[in-house]
């Protein structure tokens, strides 16, 4: 149903590939096995139907969701739902249990009573641990998360992983400059920690001041030349949006996602955009994820179409194969009357 | 980065304006008591606001970081270092300072990252009242920590800064005054370059607009909650150094009290909005300076929450508060 493994173009190799995804709100299950793989300098759109579950996919794909079922790997690394820090499990429940334990010892010498009553305490404690963990395995594991020893991987960890990402409804930092805003993107880039910032020390400020050449750099990447001191909630939308560009651009990433880069641009800006992400393609060998509405767009810039329905993928493959495929007519216009 | 010079010169004037209008109104006597009150409230407040602006969460045990502040620097004071009465050495008087000062604040910092670890990251995903719950919980453990170590009655701080004053326009201030009030004012720029101009401050500003932006962006946002944390509680520290020295004994509510008047401030300066903590702080303890020399020290608190009353029905934002709807 999902064969959708891309050759890999030639010297090229993939930097994304999902197998199998699944994702399910209690038993409703929003995406169905999907299969997706993005080579190294490829745009590849995402499209469907409103409600087709192309937004939790892409969201599984960002690290906002862990998949029900299914494995993401960005760059030949699983990105979702491992231990960290696994030998702290047995401590984080253990130890506790122990110190009371030790401090009941030392209260029995002053009153047996409490002491004895402090070690019981103990004990029901880590009974009821070892209870929860055997009963109730999906409590367990969100106390270890709390604990920090059983952990998804954050949506930092994959901007670290090297993904930027845009919004469907933009979420710039709106009181932020538009510079600030790209150097937020840097975040990750930068080293200066709270020691450096506190001393001031040359090596911050000279981060600092590259940072800023670096920002500027990539505002005018994305044409905001000499926008960079007004506020972000100030510039118009087309700006907006592309201000959101050149944020994720800032975390030099290899794989960029686009949720509906065009939504709400007239012809002009939409053209622009699409020329935009052309051209970044061309000259930074990004990759690209789009969602997009707009077929104008998605049959103009995409090496490869992927069409969700009901949550499955129904058809894959060029701009011009996806285009022809009863299947995705069907999807998009109904079934013709017999 | 460019400062913009006719932003700044307008804020300039009516701040000078009336700084010199309360010290015509108030004499140097009055006028240094309110500026030094001022200077506590203001660094109290913006522990209240930096937490509110990042976790939007009211910190109800702030007030009391504060109070265990105090109390450490009273205990580095006398049992670290051994310290019971003036030091009249002024090279040794800044070297001590410096010592309690910079220990105090190190070590309420990670208190507050401490309990930010322990009792409010693991709600941060949980109904909004849950968190408020365990910070009042909090308030309850630290009083009840500090009132069974060093006793239920007020404790004495020792005077390590001599009580010298220096003729001033037909007043006197204390060196005393001139040294919190230069430092708080010194701590707060601080505050601002570090929030405005570094890469760990832009994080802290882009996690209060849009926390789930930011972490998309690559933010840290445990570690910038926490720092937060550190920076709230570490100023609160500070104050608490002030507040034992300046009125030389201390209790184990005092967090309450004085935390309440912290938190008004923070509300009348606009929630969220450090520059307003700071300018609340102050006018809170303008205020009740006023009540104090018109005879009223009885309705000093009542002459407050009147002004907060009358600014928040003109300006519910608070001074400087955004509108609301910033967040959607």
């Amino acid at each position: 149903m999902t064969a959708a493994i891309i050759d890999p173009p030639p010297g090229g190799d993939l930097i994304l590939q999902a197998r199998k995804v699944t994702k399910a709100f209690g038993g409703l299950i929003a995406v169905r096995e999907v299969d997706l793989d993005i080579p190294r300098g490829a745009i590849i759109s995402l499209i469907g139907p409103n409600g087709a579950g192309k937004t939790t996919f892409f969201n599984v794909i960002a690290g906002i969701l862990d998949p029900t079922s299914g494995v993401v790997e960005l760059g030949g690394r699983r990105m979702v739902a491992r231990p960290v820090r696994a030998w702290l499990e047995p401590v984080t429940w253990v130890l506790p249990a122990v110190i009371i334990g030790a401090l009941g010892v030392l209260a029995y010498q002053a009153s047996p009573t409490a002491g004895g009553l402090i070690v019981l305490l103990a004990l029901i404690g880590l009974i009821a641990m070892l209870l929860a963990a055997i009963v109730r395995p999906a409590w367990y594991r969100v106390l270890l998360e709390r604990f920090g020893v059983f952990k998804s991987a954050r949506p930092n960890e994959m901007v670290r992983a090297g993904i930027g990402r845009t919004f469907q409804n933009i979420r710039l930092f709106a009181n932020m400059t538009a510079l600030e805003n790209v150097q937020v993107g840097m975040h990750l880039k930068m080293k200066s920690n709270a020691a450096d910032a506190l001393l001031s020390t040359p090596r911050a400020r000279a981060e600092e001041t590259a940072s800023v050449a670096s920002a500027l750099h990539y505002l005018e990447l994305v044409g905001l030349k000499g926008r960079g001191d007004q506020a972000a909630r100030n510039l118009p939308y087309g700006d907006q949006r592309r201000l959101e560009v050149a944020r994720a651009l800032a975390s030099e990433p290899a794989l960029v996602l686009l949720d509906e880069p065009t939504a709400g641009m007239n012809p002009r800006e939409t053209r622009e955009m699409t020329e935009l992400i052309g051209r970044l393609r061309r000259d930074l060998g990004l990759s690209f994820l789009l969602i997009e509405h707009d077929m104008k767009v998605v049959m103009g810039i995409s090496d490869r179409v992927t069409v969700l329905d009901h949550g499955e993928c129904i058809a894959e493959g060029t701009p011009d194969e996806v285009r022809r495929n009863p299947r995705v007519i069907e999807a998009y216009l109904g079934r013709p009357p017999e | 980065m460019t400062v913009d010079f006719r932003r700044v010169i307008r804020p300039v004037a009516i701040g000078t304006i009336a700084l010199l209008t309360e010290y015509a109104l108030l004499g140097t006597q009055q006028f240094a008591n309110a500026l030094t009150l001022g200077a506590i409230y203001a660094l109290i407040a913006l522990g209240y606001t930096m937490v509110y602006g990042i976790v939007e969460l009211i910190n109800f045990a702030h007030g009391d970081i504060f109070m265990v502040g105090s109390f450490l620097a009273m205990w580095i004071m006398t049992t670290v270092l051994g310290l019971s009465g003036p030091v009249t050495n002024l090279l040794n008087l800044v070297g001590l300072l410096s010592i309690v000062m910079f220990a105090t604040m190190v070590g309420m910092g990670f208190i507050g990252m401490f309990i930010e670890r322990f009792a409010y990251r693991p709600l941060r995903h949980a109904p909004r009242l849950a968190p408020l719950i365990t910070a009042i919980g909090v308030s309850f453990i630290l009083q009840n920590i500090i009132s069974s170590l060093f006793g239920p009655s007020p404790v004495n701080v020792p005077q390590i800064v001599p009580l010298d004053k220096f003729a001033f326009m037909g007043g006197k201030i204390g060196y005393l005054n001139v040294f919190m009030v230069v430092l708080a004012v010194v701590l707060m720029i601080a505050l601002q370059l570090f929030v405005g101009r570094t890469r760990l401050g832009r994080a802290m500003r882009s996690t209060a607009q849009d926390r789930e932006a930011a972490e998309l962006m690559g933010v840290d946002i445990n570690q910038t909650i926490a720092i937060t944390f550190f920076i709230a509680a570490a100023l609160a520290g500070a104050g608490g150094v002030i507040q034992g020295l300046y009125f030389g004994s201390i209790k184990f509510d005092l967090g309450f009290f004085v935390g309440l008047k912290a938190f008004t401030a923070a509300v009348l300066g606009g929630i969220g909005n450090t520059t307003g903590a700071a300018i609340g702080g102050f006018i809170i303890a303008f205020v009740e300076v006023y009540a104090t020399v018109l005879g009223y020290t009885q309705w000093s608190e009542v002459a407050v929450f009147t002004v907060l009353i009358l600014v928040l029905v003109f300006r519910p934002s608070g001074l400087l508060g955004q509108q609301l709807g910033e967040r959607a």
